[in-house]
């Protein structure tokens, strides 16, 4: 993953994910997709 | 955004940028010319030159056009003198057999004279300036565009998509100021006889293709922050 990419996961400026990203990160950590995605209210 | 379509649009930018340039520097050498001579014109003593404009037209019909006609012509042109002597006379309408072919000579007399003198001529060099100096400021507005082309990294972005809406503004009332500058130069010169304003419709739908060029560029940045803020 690129840096630039990291830095905007750090600072929040991610607002979408592609499933082909989110296949690769799963294969790459062994790990499912609820193993790395949480939802929370914005409350 | 691609990097070949990214330089290709910077280098699009820097082409518009040098041409923007040359044509800046070409009107503001025009316009510094026309102030030296609104300056002239202004220190001079008005009644140094007075200029008098008259509308004379010379038409010559060659005798091969005629045809069969030519041969009849100087009875052609005694029958015209007796039916309607008064009224070419007139009208300052002179009709005179050539050796190749047939002279029509208006001088209308009715027509007053158009005249100018310098004060006119610092007036018409004053209006010409407004126009120039009207064409100069949508020229630095496109070179201003055409550097931001020359360095974004995509073209939908918010600097690039201001300076297209104020190139847009810029364009329309160039249009107007030039219409009237154009106007009263003619006007002027013709001494007030010829009043006439047009206006520059290319440069009205020119800027019309701008404003809609803005909008569509604005939706291209929104998809552009969707796209940079996917992961």
């Amino acid at each position: 993953m690129a840096n630039v990419n990291l830095s905007k996961l750090k600072n929040g400026h991610i607002s979408a994910i592609r499933f082909s990203t989110l296949i690769a990160i799963c294969e790459a950590l062994h790990c499912q997709p609820g193993d790395i995605l949480e939802y929370s209210s914005e409350e | 955004m691609e990097n070949n379509i990214q330089t290709k649009v910077n280098r699009i930018g820097k082409a518009g940028k040098i041409v923007s340039i040359i044509l800046i520097v070409l009107l503001g050498i025009g316009a510094f010319g026309l102030l030296i001579g609104g300056i002239a014109c202004a220190v001079l003593p008005q009644d140094l030159v007075e200029v008098s404009l008259r509308p004379v037209v010379d038409v010559k019909v060659d005798k091969e056009l005629m045809g069969a006609e030519w041969a009849n012509m100087d009875k052609l042109l005694k029958e015209a003198q007796e039916k309607a002597g008064e009224e070419l006379d007139g009208a300052g309408v002179a009709l005179e057999k050539g050796d190749e072919g047939l002279l029509v000579h208006v001088d209308p007399k009715d027509e007053a004279d158009a005249t100018f003198g310098l004060r006119d001529a610092n007036r018409a060099i004053w209006a010409g300036l407004v126009g120039i100096a009207s064409a100069i400021v949508t020229l630095v507005m496109f070179l201003k565009l055409c550097q931001a082309f020359e360095v974004c990294r995509t073209p939908f972005d918010e600097p690039v998509i201001r300076r297209l809406n104020i190139f847009a503004w810029t364009l329309i009332v160039c249009a107007v100021v030039s219409c009237f500058a154009r106007g009263s130069v003619s006007a002027i010169l013709s001494g007030w006889q010829r009043i006439s304003f047009n206006l520059n419709l290319s440069s009205i739908f020119a800027a019309l293709i701008v404003f809609f060029l803005c909008m569509i560029f604005r939706y291209g940045a929104q998809l552009q922050k969707e796209a940079d803020e996917t992961l």
